[in-house]
């Protein structure tokens, strides 16, 4: 049943968020292709090329505003959808539907976190794909002068190496604070859709999402110095128990945070069940 | 044979006030029931309660033996008494939704009346009336086979010419050991199909009985005593 919500969730939001998507990549094609062309006409050199954005090529520059337009776009169409959705499908008309749907709870939930959870993923990897897209044409720039043999690829191997897990830790933790971030907005707009709050519905939830976060804040600043003396005793410092210091730092962040998302969860489901009022 | 809903001295409390105030009935298998009453008596609480979308202050409900949950909603039918579709979708759209979630729902039942109502299955939902948006609904409702239909006003935003075969459609798919609860304000349409009514004042039951029964102790149709027991 999960699968069969999460379908329909999807359904739901990618008629917004998916040409969003393919216009933000197309645009920043057309970018990259643009500063190729200028690049080509200046004969590869530089500064003849950048004197050619500014002085010939007013598209490129209207190019990259509709780009950084579009990826400005997609931060607040994603987080617009995620809100909306939740606000829609569990406690505006469609509710009526979704809470007599035989799911349960649980599943209702889920299925919301994931599709929001999904849609944030895909919109942060576009951004980063069409930010590649457009360096790509950097790279052309210097591509002839480049001699594949000067590169040291052991020292980068090493960097990769070095950065791998720590990279991977970030990924973790940028998980786990993406869900406990949607699961505190759904608690508040749970909590102010409520009986007796449910007349300043969205003001409600705005300052209730703010006063849960500073909660949260207030929570993590009374354990965190705990964290850091946990796992760094003599502070910070470049050493040889950086890394080990560091991941013991994020993993007391990760935990934190998973806590958090538990506790939404939780609460937003017993609100579901208990204090709908539709 | 056991009841399909029993309300036990249930009590739904918003604040100060009472929507429902210490409410017991019980809905049987085969019948048709009129739930009726003036606007703020208590009709669509009780029928959120049914659905599990309220719980109730105080006392009990049970919907087959069981406490309204996942089983229950497998075997009730709900209309509510607004668009509850999300207008991205289609007819067809709205249809798989139904066949996907309910083991019980007749997709070919589904189509025949659709089509004895002239309505295209590739049409989007936003696209239509409000009244046909409501049939739509209507035929979801009642092409599952379920064993309680709960229909909150279903006729109240159609033309008259249009109920009759509402009416018609409500009594020729139900089946026989399944029940229908109909809220409602139109009885003069809707009289001649209950078998049932529970008259709702206020968050309490004042009336209730078989509908050839209270007319015959009243002498008065069910619309003329709705008249006299909620006059302004």
């Amino acid at each position: 049943m999960l699968a069969k919500l999460l379908k329909y969730e999807i359904k739901a939001s990618a008629r917004t968020l998916i040409p969003l998507y393919i216009g933000t990549l197309i645009v920043a094609l057309v970018c990259s292709i643009q500063i190729m062309l200028s690049i080509n006409s200046s004969n590869g050199n530089f500064a003849m090329a950048v004197g050619s954005f500014e002085a010939n090529n007013t598209l490129t520059g209207i190019l990259f505003l509709l780009f950084f337009g579009l990826c400005v776009a997609i931060t607040v169409l994603t987080i617009m959808t995620v809100i909306q959705r939740f606000n829609h499908s569990l406690i505006g008309d469609e509710g009526y539907l979704m809470f007599t749907l035989p799911v349960t709870h649980t599943q209702l939930l889920s299925s919301q976190l994931i599709a929001a959870m999904l849609w944030s993923i895909i919109g942060i990897f576009v951004m980063f794909l069409s930010s590649m897209i457009i360096s790509f044409s950097g790279v052309m720039l210097g591509w002839d002068e480049l001699n594949l043999n000067t590169i040291n690829w052991n020292q980068i191997a090493d960097i990769i190496q070095t950065a791998i897990q720590p990279m991977l830790i970030s990924v973790i933790y940028g998980f786990f604070s993406l869900a406990s971030a949607i699961l505190l907005v759904y608690l508040s707009i749970m909590i102010a859709q409520t009986e007796k709050l449910n007349n300043h519905r969205v003001a409600v939830a705005v300052i209730l999402f703010f006063v849960i976060g500073w909660m949260f804040s207030g929570v993590e600043s009374i354990l965190f110095p705990e964290i850091r003396n946990i796992a760094a005793p003599d502070g910070f410092h470049i050493s040889d128990d950086f890394m080990w210091a560091y991941n013991m730092a994020m993993a007391c962040q990760i935990a934190f945070e998973a806590v958090k998302c538990v506790i939404c969860f939780i609460g937003t489901k017993w609100l579901m069940q208990n204090k709908l009022n539709l | 044979m056991t009841a399909l809903v029993q309300f036990k001295h249930v009590t739904k409390q918003y604040g100060g006030k009472k929507a429902l105030d210490n409410v017991s009935f019980t809905l049987e298998p085969g019948k048709i029931y009129g739930l009726l009453g003036p606007n703020g008596s208590g009709k669509s609480t009780a029928i959120k309660i049914i659905n599990d979308l309220l719980k109730p202050t105080s006392g009990m409900v049970l919907i087959n033996g069981a406490k309204p949950g996942v089983e229950s909603k497998k075997i009730i039918s709900y209309l509510p008494d607004r668009n509850y579709l999300n207008d991205w979708m289609k007819v067809e759209d709205a249809f798989k939704l139904f066949e996907d979630f309910y083991k019980d729902f007749d997709r070919t039942r589904a189509e025949e009346m659709l089509k004895s109502l002239n309505i295209a299955s590739d049409a989007r939902l936003k696209t239509l009336s409000k009244g046909t948006l409501e049939k739509v609904q209507l035929i979801l409702i009642m092409a599952r086979r379920a064993k309680l239909y709960v229909l909150d006003e279903p006729i109240a935003g159609v033309d008259p010419a249009a109920r009759d075969y509402i009416l018609q459609t409500i009594l020729s798919n139900y089946g026989e050991d399944s029940s229908i609860l109909i809220s409602t304000h139109l009885i003069t349409d809707i009289e001649k199909v209950l078998d049932e009514v529970l008259f709702l004042q206020n968050g309490r039951i004042v009336l209730s009985g078989a509908v050839d029964d209270i007319r015959a102790e009243h002498g008065k149709s069910i619309d003329g005593l709705f008249r006299e027991v909620f006059k302004c």
